[in-house]
């Protein structure tokens, strides 16, 4: 065989090999992205109020839907090359069920011996503050609004304002709390008891999630478990928080607990879209004009939900 | 890469079953990897010795391979927003590989129809074979991109660039050979096609949005409740 022809196969050669070796040292993940060889960071957003199902954008509010961020945290699992994941918290909370969801995926991927560190940016509370303290390490900005656990459950009685406007419903039901929550008229002393239950288990079960995510006793979490709110310092202070730090200080904590060098490859999931981005900001700026509710989300009437108290975004 | 200068004389048009392109014996695979090295390294003697004899199977062998080098690079050195299993990225692979023989072929053919109207003579399977074999810099450089994409560093576009350059540059030289042409004429030829298919495809997205316009018009603001 003559160079040229060596050459020419070392060449064709070569470049078939750099393919197969690229495939053979990806790893055993389902994520096909660059090779890393120490590991890779994941970070997961959870931006805008949380509802458990799928999210969306109106012109006026963001929700952020636990299937989405499920979806992205057992993603994470699968992905050998994910040895730690930062939960970027941006949110004021929203839903029990769906903030429950999410935690619960943070605990599977802790049980895969995978690192959570969540990292709270302009508001993490109430459902928010549930999801982050399931985290390894909790960080936030010394101006983060956090705390707030608590529940809260919202049903107008419009009654009256339909009398005015000479309207009155009249109530088909199979049973005698079918209609409860109705916005057709008052809630009863039993009803306005039942639902107190209904709040008051869903409370436990949020200070029994930040008991067992914190290692704080009972009692501590109960005396701040009114609903109040905290800076980010505060938080830290009262061990709600473990340090203050941006997302960057949160990635490296978080490739730092996961054995990670100070090499490691970072991937994002659900990265904000340009039309989540806009509609965000006619959102915020609906908010500023008070065209909105301060939550950010409108309630129709009669629709009971379970919700951990939601915070107003500080800058609208 | 070493040329002839650029407005040289042209090569005559090759006789049917003219002498091998280049080297003696050892077969076709070892004719192949010399013919390979001859496009890379030198391609005007080369692409000259090759249009005698047009090595069709070679060029649709270099397409080939090149291509599946190609979507591998892609799917290795993107960072992909979801996660790919063994199937999605089969599809993806035989997709870009036929994309490749499609695209080869529709080029070949709108080439030689660009390159008989500026007055050249010459087979359009000729054509096809020389403008197949000239894929080859696809060996060299997408192993590059695959570096550059897993290292970071964020230069995959001048690869690219360079991937493209140089493969044009083939194509030019390949037209001059098959057909005889000027180089001006030749590159006119290579870059023409694609022009055209351009600006019909500007036209049909241009029709298709506003097409669509009126009915985007007709969909309902979702109001809260």
């Amino acid at each position: 065989m003559n160079w040229k022809r060596a050459l020419a196969l070392a060449i064709v050669a070569g470049a078939v090999l750099s393919v197969v070796g690229a495939l053979a040292l990806r790893g055993g993940g389902t994520h096909y992205g660059p090779f890393i060889r120490t590991g890779r960071v994941g970070v997961v957003y959870i931006e805008g109020t949380i509802v458990s199902g799928r999210g969306g954008d109106t012109l006026t509010s963001t929700s952020v839907g636990s299937d989405e961020v499920v979806g992205y945290l057992r993603d994470a699992l699968s992905d050998s090359s994910i040895r730690a994941v930062v939960l970027r918290l941006n949110s004021p909370g929203g839903s029990a069920a769906g903030s429950q969801e999410i935690a619960g995926e943070v605990a599977r991927l802790q049980e895969a011996g995978k690192k959570v560190v969540a990292s709270m940016g302009d508001v993490a509370a109430s459902g928010a503050y549930l999801v982050a303290s399931a985290a390894d390490l909790v960080m936030a900005d010394p101006g983060t609004i956090t705390g707030s656990i608590g529940v809260i459950m919202e049903i107008s009685n419009l009654e009256a304002l339909l009398g005015k406007l000479g309207i009155s419903v009249k109530t088909i039901k199979s049973g005698e709390h079918k209609d409860l929550g109705s916005s057709t008229r008052p809630l009863t002393e039993e009803e306005q008891a039942l639902l107190q239950e209904m709040v008051d288990d869903v409370h436990r079960q949020f200070v029994a999630a930040v008991v067992e995510g914190r290692g704080l006793s009972r009692a501590r979490v109960e005396e701040l478990a009114d609903g109040r709110i905290f800076t980010g310092r505060q938080a830290v202070e009262l061990g709600l928080v473990d340090s203050l730090g941006n997302l960057h200080d949160a990635l490296d904590e978080a490739a730092r607990l996961a054995g990670l060098g100070e090499e490691y490859g970072v991937r994002e999931y659900g990265e904000v879209s340009p039309l989540s981005w806009f509609l965000e900001r006619i959102g915020g700026a609906a908010l500023a004009a008070g065209l909105v509710p301060l939550d950010g989300r409108w309630r129709g009437p009669a629709v009971p939900a379970l919700e951990l108290l939601k915070m107003p975004w500080p800058d609208r | 890469m070493t040329e002839e200068g650029s407005v040289g004389p042209v090569a005559p048009l090759p006789a049917e079953g003219g002498p091998p392109p280049a080297g003696k014996g050892g077969g076709a695979v070892g004719r192949g990897l010399e013919a390979i090295f001859g496009v890379l390294f030198s391609p005007g003697a080369t692409l000259t010795a090759l249009a005698a004899r047009p090595p069709l199977g070679l060029a649709a062998l270099v397409v080939g391979v090149t291509s599946v080098l190609g979507a591998m690079v892609s799917v290795l050195g993107v960072d992909l927003p979801v996660p790919l299993g063994p199937g999605p990225i089969a599809v993806w692979v035989l997709a870009v590989v036929a994309a490749a023989y499609f695209s080869w072929l529709a080029a070949a053919a709108g080439t030689h129809l660009v390159a008989e109207l500026l007055g050249g003579r010459g087979r359009a399977t000729g054509l096809a074979a020389l403008l197949g074999v000239a894929q080859s810099p696809g060996f060299i450089l997408q192993p590059v991109l695959l570096v550059l994409a897993l290292a970071r560093v964020g230069w995959q576009w001048a690869a690219l660039l360079a991937l493209a350059g140089w493969v044009l540059a083939l194509d030019v030289m390949a037209v001059r050979r098959s057909h005889q042409l000027s180089v001006g004429r030749a590159v006119g030829a290579v870059f023409l096609p694609g022009c055209a298919a351009a600006v019909v495809l500007f036209l049909l997205l241009a029709a298709m949005i506003a097409l669509a316009f009126p009915l985007v018009q007709t969909i309902p603001w979702p109001e809260p409740w």
